[in-house]
């Protein structure tokens, strides 16, 4: 920092077009990971999914559209993706509503806000297999909190997981209990961000403190709350750790959502031809999503993502 | 007033008792003989600690924690290096290929691995890293989503300020080092912390690319023990998630003064 070779300035225009090149090395470890783990992949999937695979050979012949055909066929393939839709609406709606509530109480300012906030994170950081065994326990028929209330009460026991009504209710339950605290913290950074002389202009016209929230502060966190839907959508399809512990996509298939789905017929059937096809649907169902969010977020809502 | 701040501080209490039943419920379990487990009762009468030593008895779990602390310390540490670079040199240089590179970030971001691990896996099985510690960890030292965070981050830096650097002749490492990163502190942990809890409790691509004790990480030890135990003893398999969880929380503990003080959540400002 002790050199100042001001007088080379001038000679370095145009020796930076040739630094350019030795530049691009800051880019290179990083894109050369993404691009053979990440867009290889995604680019490769789209190949084999047009090819019938073999144990040893993913891509032994070329079948066309036979692989999307053969799911359409499939009396799997709906299921699982109503399955996922069912994941997707139940944790969405609940991370967002209570995700909400507690940000919009945090947001007062309170003492002891931290302490509170912390609790509510906490569960973000738990390896979804230990949050998954830790409501097994909580859930198991006979000892488990659950069902030595439910006795107490004189109410029956019940099998939540290998019960077919309660089984994906479950899963959403626990997963939404893992990522509660990020979309409140999305939602109380974008509280945070909220003009109080808009609340304070509202409230001095008469407005009560249920129509400021809706007609004020619900519309300037607007992008926040598009945020949050779109990730917890893309977010729920991906989810598999904690199908994979507590019903492994039962009972009776329940809980098979797409994730597990292609999880099963690559890895269990070795069908890699006609996973490669789901993971294809998958990539086009969370791609128009994330485009949407990207392409339209800013018109629709005035994100600055 | 004072009435609307005791109901705000009710309704905050039983939101964090909820929140906390299934962890106090864990750490009972984790405490309780097999007797007290099967009692039926809510609160134990007698604890004991020896539930702590039963799972390294029953599997190499020493060794789970070392492939987990080593995977996960060598994903977090090359991501923030490689992104780092990756942000400077999309921002700060006039590389070749930075634009492009900017786009190949984004449509990355927009491909989840959940879709593309069966690629990658024939890809790791063509170079023979299937169940290796490169399997573990090579396909995330460098993503869309680290490379698009820093940028953000970076993007708080004004580049007139880099300009006046260059114009004294500073070498792009002495900017980098001496102005970037050290105004990105909070952005660089925040990253490091949520790729390393994402990481370390990871199951589904371990679970993919290893099948063996010996690269076996954390999350797979304790699905593979609570199959062993059968589901019966519970407290044992307590008191391996109190120990596999005790890490992250202490990490996140230290760290959430950062994480929450911006960082992630202030590129989404309402």
């Amino acid at each position: 920092m002790t050199r100042h070779p001001r007088s080379r300035v001038a000679a370095n225009r145009p020796v930076r077009i040739r630094h350019s090149r030795w530049e691009s090395l800051f880019l290179l470890p990083g894109l050369l990971t993404v691009g053979v783990f990440f867009l290889v992949p995604g680019a490769y999937v789209v190949y084999l999914s047009f090819f019938q695979s073999t144990i040893v050979n993913p891509a032994a012949a070329y079948v066309g559209g036979g692989n999307y055909r053969a799911l359409a066929q499939s009396a799997l393939f709906g299921p699982a993706i109503l399955h996922t839709l069912a994941l997707a609406v139940g944790v969405t709606t609940l991370v967002v509503v209570f995700g909400l509530l507690l940000a919009t109480l945090l947001d007062k300012g309170l003492r002891g806000t931290h302490i509170y906030r912390t609790i509510f994170f906490l569960p973000y950081v738990f390896p979804l297999v230990v949050s998954s065994l830790a409501f097994m326990w909580l859930l198991q028929p006979q000892f488990g909190a659950v069902d030595v209330v439910l006795q107490a009460l004189g109410l029956p026991s019940v099998s939540w997981l290998t019960n077919p009504h309660t089984a994906m209710l479950s899963i959403i339950i626990v997963t939404a209990w893992e990522f509660m605290g990020f979309y409140m913290l999305i939602f109380l950074s974008g509280l945070q961000g909220v003009d109080p002389n808009l609340q304070e202009a509202a409230r001095v016209d008469g407005a009560n403190s249920r129509a400021v929230f809706w007609k004020v502060t619900l519309p300037a966190i607007s992008p926040s709350l598009f945020f949050a839907l779109v990730f917890s959508v893309i977010q729920s399809f991906q989810a598999f750790d904690q199908i994979y512990e507590m019903t492994a996509g039962g009972p009776g298939g329940v809980t098979r959502t797409l994730t597990y789905y292609i999880y099963l017929q690559g890895f269990q059937f070795f069908n890699f031809g006609k996973a490669a096809s789901a993971s294809v649907v998958m990539m086009v169902l969370l791609g128009g999503i994330t485009f949407a969010q990207f392409a339209f977020g800013k018109r629709w809502v005035g994100s600055n993502l | 007033m004072k009435k609307k701040t005791t109901s705000t501080y009710v309704l905050l209490t039983v939101a964090a008792v909820i929140m906390m039943i299934p962890i106090i419920w864990m750490i009972l379990g984790s405490l309780e003989p097999i007797g007290e487990l099967l009692s039926g009762r809510l609160i134990p009468n007698r604890f004991e600690l020896h539930n702590y030593a039963a799972p390294f008895a029953a599997q190499p779990f020493g060794l789970y924690f070392f492939n987990s602390f080593f995977t996960t310390g060598s994903i977090v540490l090359c991501q923030v290096v490689t992104s780092a670079f990756a942000a400077y040199g999309i921002l700060f240089t006039k590389a070749r290929g930075r634009n492009v590179s900017f786009v190949l970030v984004m449509i990355s971001l927009m491909i989840p691995i959940q879709a593309i691990f069966i690629p990658d896996y024939v890809i790791l099985g063509a170079v023979h890293w299937i169940n290796s510690y490169q399997a573990l960890i090579i396909p995330f030292i460098g993503t869309g989503f680290g490379i698009f965070f820093l940028r953000q981050a970076f993007m708080g830096i004004p580049t007139a300020l880099v300009e006046a650097m260059k114009v004294d002749g500073a070498s792009h490492w002495t900017i980098l080092t001496r102005l970037v990163l050290p105004n990105s502190k909070a952005s660089l942990i925040t990253l490091a912390i949520l790729n390393g809890v994402f990481h370390y409790g990871y199951l589904f691509w371990p679970l993919l690319v290893t099948d063996t004790e010996q690269y076996r990480v954390i999350p797979i030890g304790l699905s593979y023990l609570a199959a062993a135990e059968h589901q019966i003893t519970w407290n044992v398999i307590m008191a391996a998630s109190v120990m596999s969880v005790a890490p992250v929380v202490a990490v996140f503990l230290w760290g959430q003064r950062y994480l929450l003080k911006g960082g992630v959540f202030s590129g989404i400002k309402g």
